[in-house]
């Protein structure tokens, strides 16, 4: 399934990270990061893999790595407020940002299923701006992507979160609410033998 | 992967067997320092004017104050309300292999507001240096020593502008290590001074704003106490030889005040280093002393070392807001409190030393990404920029070495 990318944003991309570690499935991003820019839960990311094609998917985890100086402090008896804030607004803190990936773009084509290869390591990670997110979007094949997918990842939140940034991007009012049937709609037809999932999912959705 | 560890088995042990034997050996001289202490504690006058006399003959050591040896002070309350500033640097040396020749000094500062629930401002700031006039000092090349002092006086001049915008109140600044410019004390005499009175005017400039200025050291290796026990144990007037011949040579000062409680610090001494005497030129009370300082807790003793100027050590100032601070309070006193309640957060080292190290330091990755800038920057004029051979090799080898200062 394709869809052509009619635009490109035209803010420069926001930095995410780079690749530690990474799969055809998923990829895990470091960085260090002050606590106010940290990457948010279902944000759509994308990454470079080879000339022309890059990678799309969503974070399903951010997680704040142990840090020495922080754990030492855990073990003083009172922590002034100057101190708390001076870790928690001017320190970066070590964080990483797990990704599942949910399709990729070739040309300027896009697709719903896994792509050739996995991100180098140290590849930087960006945030797929408004038109990206659109594109992607017009088909909705992903969601079995995400509905299918195993271990830690909280798939119906992640599905949820996905979709609302999605209508959003569509603009507020009928645009956003005629995606979200669209979707609706998508999600009942995939999960017609579980209606207890399906309807835990459409609340999640509900405007 | 070049050393077989396996081959340093039988060397290991014999270290340790060295370093046990010297730790039973050391713990008789603190025995015999220990009795010399309690002997001499109260004659400091007498000790006063023997360190002055063998001070002239090139002595180093301890000069007490008008206090027996053994006057302990304890830890005094912290104001309400005080600024604390810290600043750090850490140098990349210039690498003769590199694409260019250029040296870097990154001064990591930190404006703690102690009480005020405020966000500490934190800075770095990157200085380089790749023109001649900067690169060369009486054509010898700016790395070691002569980095050293660059950084050590950034560092100051760096707490001499955060001190000037400080608002009234306590205000205490702080450095890692010494105010001691004692590296100079091989410099050709011209140099020598140029150097000493860029870092005297930081010093000068911190003495109008006010400031408590002091310098933490971490497990100090000095042996000033011990060296004036030593000559405490001499006749009246001591040969050269005798006083040369120390029986505690090995000993440290910190192992003599593990008697301190914590929070508690030793009496004030002067140094007696010789650079000491430049500093006593440019101002009779600029001469650097200091005091030890148990910034551990009841369970573990961790004995550290402050200097701070003579006149940091005698001055009174003061302070408006509440008591116990109401009236006047002496600066040394503050810097005692300041530095214990910094050090009890982060375990032995002050917080905002620890926070400005961090601010300072060049990680490897940067030090490259710096080298790419560099032939970026050579690049857009014109110029082919490429590390030569020898570093080319290394780097593939692995083995490219570079200094940082951590």
């Amino acid at each position: 399934m394709k869809t052509g990318v009619e635009a490109i944003d035209e803010l420069p991309p926001l930095t995410v990270g780079r690749v530690l570690r990474s799969s055809t499935t998923g990829f895990v991003v470091g960085c260090q990061v002050m606590l106010p820019q940290m990457p948010t839960f279902g944000s759509f990311v994308k990454v470079h893999i080879q000339k022309d094609v890059e990678a799309y998917g969503l974070i399903y985890n951010v997680s704040i790595e142990d840090d020495p100086l922080v754990r030492q402090l855990l073990s003083s008896p009172d922590i002034s407020e100057e101190i708390i804030r001076d870790q928690r607004e001017n320190r970066q803190m070590p964080i990483e940002v797990s990704v599942l990936v949910v399709g990729f773009r070739a040309g300027d084509r896009v697709y719903h299923y896994l792509p050739p290869q996995p991100p180098p390591a140290l590849d930087e990670i960006h945030l797929c701006g408004e038109q990206e997110i659109i594109a992607f979007t017009e088909e909705l094949d992903y969601l079995r992507t995400i509905l299918a997918a195993s271990g830690d990842i909280p798939a119906d939140e992640l599905l949820a979160a996905s979709l609302r940034q999605a209508s959003l991007c569509r603009g507020v009012g009928k645009p956003e609410r005629d995606f979200l049937i669209r979707a609706g709609r998508e999600l009942a037809r995939l999960l017609n033998d579980d209606p207890l999932r399906l309807d835990g999912l459409l609340r999640r959705i509900r405007i | 992967m070049t050393l077989t560890l396996s081959k340093l088995g039988s060397q290991l042990d014999g270290m340790g067997r060295e370093l046990a034997g010297r730790e039973e050996k050391y713990q008789q001289l603190l025995a015999i320092a220990w009795q010399l202490l309690q002997e001499h504690s109260d004659h400091y006058e007498v000790l006063q004017k023997r360190a002055h006399t063998a001070r002239a003959r090139k002595w180093q050591g301890a000069i007490p104050a008008d206090e027996p040896l053994l006057k302990t002070h304890p830890l005094p309350p912290h104001p309400p309300q005080a600024a604390l500033i810290a600043a750090d640097g850490s140098q990349v040396e210039p690498d003769r292999h590199g694409v260019a020749l250029y040296a870097l000094v990154n001064i990591g500062s930190i404006v703690f507001e102690h009480g005020t629930g405020k966000r500490p401002q934190v800075e770095s700031e990157p200085h380089l240096f790749y023109k001649d006039e900067d690169l060369y000092e009486d054509k010898r090349l700016l790395q070691g020593n002569l980095l050293d002092i660059r950084r050590d006086t950034a560092e100051l001049q760096k707490l001499a502008d955060l001190a000037r915008a400080a608002e009234s109140g306590p205000l205490l600044t702080l450095t890692d290590g010494t105010l001691l410019l004692w590296v100079l004390e091989e410099a050709p005499a011209a140099r020598k001074q140029a150097r000493l009175q860029r870092y005297l005017a930081c010093l000068d400039s911190l003495r109008s704003s006010r400031a408590a200025v002091a310098a933490f050291t971490s497990r100090p290796r000095h042996a000033e106490v011990i060296n004036l026990l030593h000559l405490a144990s001499l006749g009246d007037d001591p040969t050269p030889e005798e006083i040369e011949k120390n029986p505690l040579e090995g000993l440290m000062d910190r192992a003599l005040f593990r008697f301190l409680s914590p929070g508690e610090r030793s009496t004030f001494f002067v140094s007696s280093v010789a650079i000491n005497a430049e500093y006593r030129r440019h101002r009779a009370d600029d001469e650097i002393g200091f005091f030890y300082l148990n910034v551990g807790d009841e369970r573990h003793a961790e004995i550290a070392r402050i200097e701070l100027p003579y006149w940091v050590a005698t001055t009174r100032s003061s302070y408006q807001p509440g008591p116990p601070w109401a009236g006047d309070y002496r600066l040394i006193d503050f810097i005692q409190a300041a530095i214990y309640e910094q050090c009890r957060v982060s375990r032995g080292y002050p917080y905002i030393l620890a926070r400005a190290h961090e601010l300072a330091l060049v990680s490897v990755e940067e030090q490259r990404d710096l080298e790419m800038r560099v032939i970026a920057a050579m690049a857009r004029h014109g110029l082919d920029a490429r590390p030569s051979e020898k570093a080319r090799l290394k780097e593939l080898t692995g083995g490219g070495k570079r200094r940082y200062r951590i």
